[in-house]
């Protein structure tokens, strides 16, 4: 089980992880219904551990998804990916990725992808982003060891509480067909040659489109995805997903799932229907993916707060060409508290604060106190202005 | 003379609590006669009931942005008066923290009577968010009747905090664009059956 010790080894890591680095992580644990193509539908238990880490340009992720379903049935999905990102070019950054994906199975062979490939973003601004990606790899599945290339593009934007993102992926993987001298058979478990069969190899192209949105009304935290794929050689299918978490206690979330995920013809493991409710643990500073970068020169700067958690609120502020950022409010007895570097442009702490209306400034690079950008600006009776704000 | 001795024990056991009860965070920031005004409108606001440390926060607040000594002194003194007219609306009940969120919603330009309204719907429960809520809306922009009618909606029908809190966010989404909800997570979802023949 690779994609176990994997796992494990990074969470391990974590005792080494730098004090500037991030690592969070959550364990899912549920159970519901499971209808795959053309095999047995039925309850399931599900387990999904995942992990983040992140450290300047590098982010790691992995998840591992075990299920286990009646007739000791149990199936364990595993992906892991690196992403290394250069500095932005003004508009224009790139990324660097490496991906592995596994799977392991009741008593058959499981697969494995591996593929490595560079996005280019363009960040014009105000959150928006356009990304163009070209990836190399290798698949094995069935005994077969096929080349894999995918290419791809998409854009995310953020429209008020809505994040928002369509991606458009084309893959090119070849399969090795034998046909019968009547009819054609794909793939085959079987090894010898048929009497009379011919071995070709065929490319299939495919295309899929896949719209996803998040958001959050109240203290619900929604996402949804909706896609289809085309291609003339594989079934056209229309996938979705919607999946629902709401915080019961600062560290645990009662989450719900649902939807229909596609098969996966590089690898063949079939697609199926799902609803799925469970608990979510939540280990470590629970810090979602940086901001977006703003273009170089901008001296835009967003700022987050977070949820309390036991160490306090996670305060992200975003500032370009900083060399140092300060914060201090009526929660700091209005000391300058330094924030440490997050990201390329972030700039991060954690401090208890009250829910509650609060005032509070910042300071770049030793100038002016201000309020920062994507905060209310209230003018101050001392001239300039600070940030008030309402904690939740 | 045994008539005047108990006064003075007493003198003697309180003035060094009293002297105690000055705030060091003021003699550590300000200059010394400046929080010797400052303390002067906390102890009178001590005596009247009110709040005592948003004075304190307004003069640290003025003195880490560089501001006057007598700035901060008439700060303090604007912001014990406001606090003092959210307790008339508020009544002597109001906590310190609907205290001081009330003060800020005066400041931005509420009525009181829109308070009192407020307080009076929600009776009995905390009022910190949907002031803040009300206040904040004004401050984005929203005509001040238009944003007290919604927030006194959503009171009057016992909506809890979550919802007025939603409130503020669908103006801002309306308004300016608010902050983008973090990125997805994993969701829950079984791992697939093993790869089959097609």
């Amino acid at each position: 089980m690779r994609g176990r010790g994997l796992l494990l080894g990074l969470a391990l890591s974590a005792a080494a992880v730098p004090a500037a680095a991030q690592l969070a992580g959550t364990l899912d644990m549920g159970a519901g219904t499971y209808r795959p193509d053309r095999a047995i539908p039925g309850g399931i238990a599900s387990i999904v551990p995942s992990l983040s880490y992140r450290s300047g340009p590098l982010e790691l992720n992995a998840i591992g998804v075990y299920s286990d379903a009646p007739a000791g049935r149990w199936n364990f999905e595993g992906a892991t990916a690196a992403f290394l990102r250069s500095p932005a070019l003004g508009f224009l950054r790139f990324e660097a990725a490496g991906q592995a994906e596994w799977t392991s199975h009741y008593r058959v062979r499981g697969t494995t992808t591996f593929s490595g490939g560079v996005r280019a973003y363009l960040t014009p601004g105000s959150g928006a982003h356009a990304w163009v990606g070209r990836y190399h790899g290798q698949a094995s599945s069935l005994g077969a060891r096929r080349p894999l290339q995918r290419s791809e593009f998409g854009g995310s934007a953020t429209v008020g509480p809505v994040h928002l993102q369509l991606s458009v992926a084309n893959t090119k993987v070849d399969r090795s067909l034998l046909f019968e001298p009547t009819t054609g058979r794909e793939d085959t478990l079987t090894t010898g040659p048929l009497p009379g069969g011919q071995r070709r190899v065929q490319r299939v192209v495919l295309t899929d489109a896949v719209f996803s949105g998040s958001w959050r009304i109240g203290t619900l935290d929604f996402a949804a995805s909706l896609g289809r794929r085309f291609s003339r050689l594989t079934p056209e299918t229309t996938i979705w997903g919607l999946s629902a978490a709401r915080d019961i206690a600062p560290s645990l979330a009662l989450v719900a799932a649902a939807g229909r995920s596609g098969s996966d013809p590089v690898t063949s493991v079939p697609g199926a229907r799902y609803f799925a409710l469970g608990l979510r643990l939540k280990v470590g500073s629970q810090v979602t993916a940086p901001p977006p970068a703003a273009a170089e020169g901008s001296s835009a700067a967003a700022f987050r707060i977070g949820p309390a958690v036991e160490s306090g609120r996670e305060i992200v502020v975003q500032v370009t060409d900083a060399h140092s950022v300060e914060l201090a409010g009526d929660f700091t007895d209005w000391r300058p508290v330094s924030l440490s570097r997050w990201g390329e442009h972030g700039w991060r702490t954690l401090l208890p604060i009250a829910p509650g209306l609060h005032r509070l400034a910042i300071r770049i690079d030793g100038g002016e106190w201000q309020a920062p950008s994507g905060t209310r600006p209230v003018a101050t009776e001392f001239g300039g202005e600070v940030a008030e704000i309402v904690v939740e | 003379m045994s008539n005047l001795r108990l006064p003075f024990t007493l003198f003697l056991l309180v003035a060094p609590a009293v002297a105690a009860a000055q705030d060091s965070r003021l003699a550590e920031r300000l200059d010394g006669a400046t929080a010797a005004s400052v303390q002067q409108v906390v102890d009178s606001a001590r005596r009247d009931g009110l709040p005592t440390e948003p004075l304190v926060q307004k003069a640290l607040e003025g003195s880490t942005l560089g501001a006057s000594d007598e700035r901060i002194v008439a700060a303090v003194g604007a912001l014990r008066g406001q606090l003092g007219r959210a307790r008339e609306a508020l009544g002597g009940k109001a906590s310190e923290a609907e205290l001081t969120t009330a003060a800020g919603a005066l400041r931005a330009g509420l009525p009181p009577t829109a308070l009192r309204r407020l307080q009076s719907l929600r009776s009995g429960r905390p009022l910190v968010v949907p002031i803040a809520v009300l206040t904040d809306l004004v401050a984005e922009g929203v005509p001040a009747e238009q944003a007290t009618q919604s927030v006194l909606d959503l009171a009057r029908d016992g909506r809890p905090d979550d919802e007025f809190v939603a409130l503020r966010r669908q103006v801002q989404v309306q308004r300016r664009g608010g902050a983008g909800n973090p990125a997805g997570r994993p969701a829950l979802r079984p791992a697939a059956d093993p790869p089959v023949d097609r």
